[in-house]
């Protein structure tokens, strides 16, 4: 191991740590029977929270579900919506470029109640309201913008050698695009899906004022128990709700791995 | 797979279909017999929104009431938890400008404020609640039923439960607690920095200045009608003037006070203060049982009484099941779920009905005997007085912040 793959190795312990243990209160909250100040730990055990979440009533597998097809959606949608966007201000330069990123950030600068109140107005009349299909409409509202300004990034640091290459020993366009440029940006892509999954994953206001309670999501589950006083459930849900981040930790700490030559930084550096 | 998934399909829709077909007709409302509403609802699904923070509650209406309806009914009742009822007001509200006649909620958990707002833009289907079969144990007279946060009700919400101010002690530590605003002052000067109260605009703390309020200015009346400014300058001061005396006796000398109802409990529960306060009267005990709250703990009420007040639920202008959520309503106040739900102190922790009304047999479900910590139904039932109304409540809330925190 060389100096560089073990202090990039510590980096990522420590951002492991960072990003564990505050979870930690809330999965020992989640198990919790009695636990009272000032105690370290719980004084007993329980699962009456896990319990919870899989009674009847609980709707808690139907807000998972839910979640989970959104989210995908969104991700999907978003970057491929993104992603012409991203080369185009990325590879080319014109006029007013810094005004359509303007627009193309609009949606992220205005707070979304107040365009979302509008929205849902809209909604209403065309029927999209308080339906699954018009939840991962207003979802892509927060998170198109994060994935065209990723790829945008991503696009600009490519100078266009190897697509140039590509195209002078006969690729056309569509096979430059798909047999070079994709495999190249993959790992950016990868990071902008990401993104617009966790945005879409977390959305609860739009969620709720679109779909109107009847498209049940977790945060709308979370929120609700949060706002109430029973620390063991809230916290319950709180844990499965951090199992995504948890996990694109986990692919990060697997993939980005400068030591593994399939990572995210190994690609793309011609060396 | 599909072909079993199929065939409910149809049929589901097929229920629809029949839905829309008779909810025309009910918007009336007048004319049909309980057998034809409740004919109607047989087999329909109800869609129930109601506050989710409530874990108890949440746990009554899953566990206790839908497998109920289904099996007596045929109802589904689905539960649609969310964080803040105005959330539900406010969907309605642009549902409402935007001319949806069909919308998702058929049934509502709210007072106060929520049913104010909505009344203000018609949001409300009715009336119905008085014309329901087990209406009649309840006291429709009561201006603790007909009056919801001094707001008529006029048949547009049904009482489902109420909550009423108690307050809680330690009875190791306090042998007689202070029952008025007199003795109040006098025991926190004995004992400094065992007393304080939840800071406004908290729940609990609106409560209790509202409580004392009251009791300071020995009316009650007024405050149920219009706001009046001209009244509202000349009673505060008095209540303002016994706070800022109260104040240096308080705990950490009134330089700071709880954030909330429930960082008073904390307080209580780790002994750094006496006496904590609750709008459910049966929270000491369950505290107590749940071994949070010392074996010693103890709830009573000030004298006059103390502020109680009713959650209702209502059908919206748009609800797709108008007949199965009137159905559902009524189950609620049947003397089973009543006698259920003061057993659990779940809701706001109280019957809605009027015991007295109940055949005998059935009365003693009510009989209830509360644990050392609580207590009676009868006691707390002789002792109610109403809330005021919003407007008193906020102006008393921004006097509280510039004339007693900030002095």
């Amino acid at each position: 191991m060389d100096k560089r793959n073990r202090s990039a190795g510590i980096a990522l312990a420590l951002a492991a740590v960072l990003v564990t243990t505050p979870l930690l209160p809330l999965a020992l909250w989640s198990f919790a029977g009695e636990w009272r100040f000032p105690d370290l730990l719980p004084a007993s055990w329980s699962l009456r929270g896990w319990e919870a979440l899989l009674a009847p009533g609980s709707r808690f597998t139907e807000a998972v579900l839910n979640s989970l097809v959104i989210a995908a959606a969104v991700t999907a949608a978003a970057v491929v919506i993104g992603l012409p966007a991203g080369m185009a201000l990325g590879t080319h330069d014109f006029r007013l470029k810094g005004v359509v990123i303007f627009i193309i950030l609009l949606p992220i600068l205005v707070p979304p109640l107040a365009s979302t109140m509008g929205i849902h107005l809209t909604f209403i009349r065309l029927g999209l309201a308080d339906t699954m299909f018009g939840v991962f409409l207003v979802h892509l509202v927060p998170t198109v913008p994060y994935t065209a300004i990723i790829l945008t990034s991503v696009f600009a640091e490519r100078t266009g050698e190897l697509e140039e290459a590509a195209r002078t020993l006969g690729a056309g366009p569509w096979q430059a695009f798909w047999h070079v440029t994709l495999p190249q940006v993959a790992p950016g892509v990868a990071v902008a899906g990401l993104f617009a999954f966790l945005i879409s994953w977390s959305q609860y206001i739009l969620t709720v004022l679109i779909g109107g309670g009847t498209v049940i999501t977790l945060p709308m589950l979370l929120f609700s128990a949060a706002s109430g006083t029973d620390p063991v459930i809230t916290s319950t849900l709180a844990v499965v709700f951090a199992l995504p981040a948890v996990v694109a930790l986990l692919l990060a700490l697997r993939y980005l791995n400068p030591g593994n030559e399939r990572g995210f930084l190994g690609v793309g550096k011609v060396s | 797979m599909i072909k079993t998934g199929f065939l409910p399909l149809v049929a589901l829709l097929f229920l629809l279909a029949s839905c829309g077909g008779t909810a025309g007709e009910a918007s009336n409302g007048e004319g049909r017999s309980w057998e034809e509403i409740a004919a109607a609802a047989e087999g329909t699904t109800v869609n129930f929104f109601m506050f989710g923070g409530a874990e108890d509650t949440n746990a009554y209406v899953d566990e206790w009431v839908a497998p109920r309806l289904r099996e007596e009914h045929g109802i589904e009742l689905v539960r649609t938890p969310v964080s803040d009822t105005s959330d539900a007001v406010n969907k309605l509200l642009n549902e409402k400008q935007a001319g949806r006649e069909e919308g998702t909620i058929d049934l509502l958990w709210l007072n106060g404020e929520n049913f104010y707002t909505g009344s203000q833009a018609d949001l409300w289907w009715g009336p119905w609640a008085e014309g329901l079969p087990n209406a009649r144990y309840i006291d429709w007279e009561d201006p603790q039923i007909n009056l919801d946060f001094g707001y008529p009700v006029d048949g547009y919400e049904a009482p489902w439960s109420q909550a009423q101010f108690v307050m809680i002690y330690d009875s190791e530590r306090v042998e007689d607690p202070p029952e008025s605003p007199d003795e109040l002052l006098e025991w926190a000067r004995q004992n400094p920095g065992r007393f304080t109260y939840p800071a406004p605009p908290d729940f609990f703390g609106n409560a209790f200045i509202l409580q004392l309020f009251y009791q300071v200015t020995e009316q009650v009346e007024p405050y149920q009608g219009e706001f009046d400014r001209e009244v509202f300058e000349e009673e505060a001061p008095e209540l303002y003037e016994f706070l800022n005396e109260l104040e240096p006796h308080l705990w950490r000398g009134g330089e700071t006070y709880p954030a909330s109802g429930a960082a008073l409990d904390e307080l209580y529960q780790n002994c750094e203060v006496d006496f904590t306060v609750s709008y459910n009267p049966y929270f000491a005990q369950r505290q107590v049982e749940r071994g949070i709250f010392p074996e010693t703990t103890r709830t009573y009420l000030f004298e006059g009484g103390t502020l109680s007040n009713t959650s209702y639920v209502a059908i919206p202008f748009n609800a797709p099941n108008k007949e199965g959520a009137q159905v559902v309503a009524n189950f609620l106040q049947s003397p089973e779920a009543q006698a259920e739900l003061q057993r659990r102190n779940v809701v706001g922790g109280l019957t809605t009905l009027d015991v007295e009304r109940l055949p005998e047999e059935l009365r003693e479900e009510f009989e209830i005997k509360p644990g050392p910590a609580a207590l009676s139904l009868e006691e707390l039932q002789a002792n109610r007085l109403p809330e005021a109304r919003t407007e008193w409540q906020l102006a008393l809330q921004d006097g509280w912040a510039s004339e007693v925190q900030r002095k």
